[in-house]
């Protein structure tokens, strides 16, 4: 999965601690870190510049979808014939609100989801900007309704 | 529900604090212009009305979890609230959401190892109100843009005592 060659993303017991410290809050200082694990300050700025270095992790500001004007989810399982499912996945990146891709060994091979304004700004991202696609012999639309939750925690850095 | 705006420069700032979440106000400040005070009141105002929440990602890799998928579940009508909040407070769920369709509940999940994952599966299968499930396995995650969030009062997910130090 991961790009980088030669990123080694072994951790040990320090740093699996400083994770699960930023795990809790993800703001926390490295002074409070620091004394919370019994380390120097230092220590902990250059563990986590390390593991930030090697993609081992990142904390991020994640934009909370259900407080955005974008809040209707939308799952789409597309049947790929005709195209490489890679090929017609990669086209699928540039769509309006995409959250995720993923890909499947049998059909239906792909999984889309993304974000709305309201079903049907949903039915007009499917039919103006999937549909039309090379390589797409059918979809279903999924629609998402109340209670909505995503927490990406793990990631592909 | 409310939704918040967000300005040009509300955008910029959660922009780069979306590629390095733990930059200071200050350097934040310095890229855009601004000053540390306008950063740190701007950002008060998004976190206070829950528009941006400060997250943890951690590698796959790191993380030993080499399976994952998405999960498909279908509940007697009236389990649907507790099974969605049952799924979503499993340490190895990321997202979960009602659907219309057959399978009401769609989950992605998170593994060891196939078989781990199928024992997983086997037990949530159990739980009272769930009818049937079905598991897709991800082969590949061609796209997947961490700097959404879809918060709920379930928590974050923890999966620390599966990864391996």
């Amino acid at each position: 999965l991961s790009t980088d060659e030669g990123q080694v993303k072994t951790i040990d017991a320090l740093d699996r601690a400083i994770l699960q410290a930023l795990h809790v809050d993800p703001h926390a200082t490295n002074k409070a870190m620091a004394k919370q694990l019994g380390v120097s300050e230092p220590t902990i700025a250059a563990r986590i510049e390390s593991m930030v270095a090697r993609k081992v992790m990142r904390v991020s500001v994640q934009r909370n979808i259900n407080r955005s004007e974008f809040r209707q989810a939308g799952m789409i399982d597309i049947s790929v014939r005709g195209r490489a499912v890679a090929e017609v996945a990669q086209a699928l990146t540039g769509i309006t609100n995409l959250v995720s891709i993923t890909t499947f060994a049998d059909d239906p091979q792909l999984h889309v989801l993304l974000m709305a304004r309201d079903p049907a700004h949903l039915q007009a991202i499917v039919d103006d900007e999937i549909a039309p696609l090379a390589g797409i012999a059918s979809l279903a639309v999924t629609v998402c309704v109340d209670d909505f939750y995503l927490a990406p925690g793990i990631a592909v850095l | 529900v409310t939704t918040v705006s967000l300005d040009q420069i509300d955008e910029r700032i959660v922009s780069l604090l979306s590629e390095e979440g733990r930059a200071s106000n200050r350097a934040i400040g310095r890229e855009l212009n601004l000053s540390e005070g306008a950063v740190r009141k701007r950002l008060k105002r998004l976190l206070e009305a829950e528009a941006i929440s400060y997250g943890l990602l951690v590698d796959i890799e790191v993380t030993g979890l080499e399976t994952s998928g998405w999960l498909f579940i279908a509940t007697e009508p009236s389990e649907a609230q507790a099974v969605l909040k049952y799924v979503a407070h499993l340490d190895v769920c990321s997202l979960v959401a009602r659907t219309t369709g057959e399978f009401n509940i769609i989950a992605y999940v998170y593994n060891r190892t196939d078989a781990t994952m199928a024992e997983a599966i086997e037990a949530i299968a159990q739980k009272p109100g769930i009818l049937k499930t079905r598991f897709r396995k991800a082969v590949s995650i061609p796209a997947h843009r961490f700097e959404y969030a879809a918060l709920a009062d379930v928590g974050r997910p923890n999966f620390w005592h599966l990864v391996e130090a």
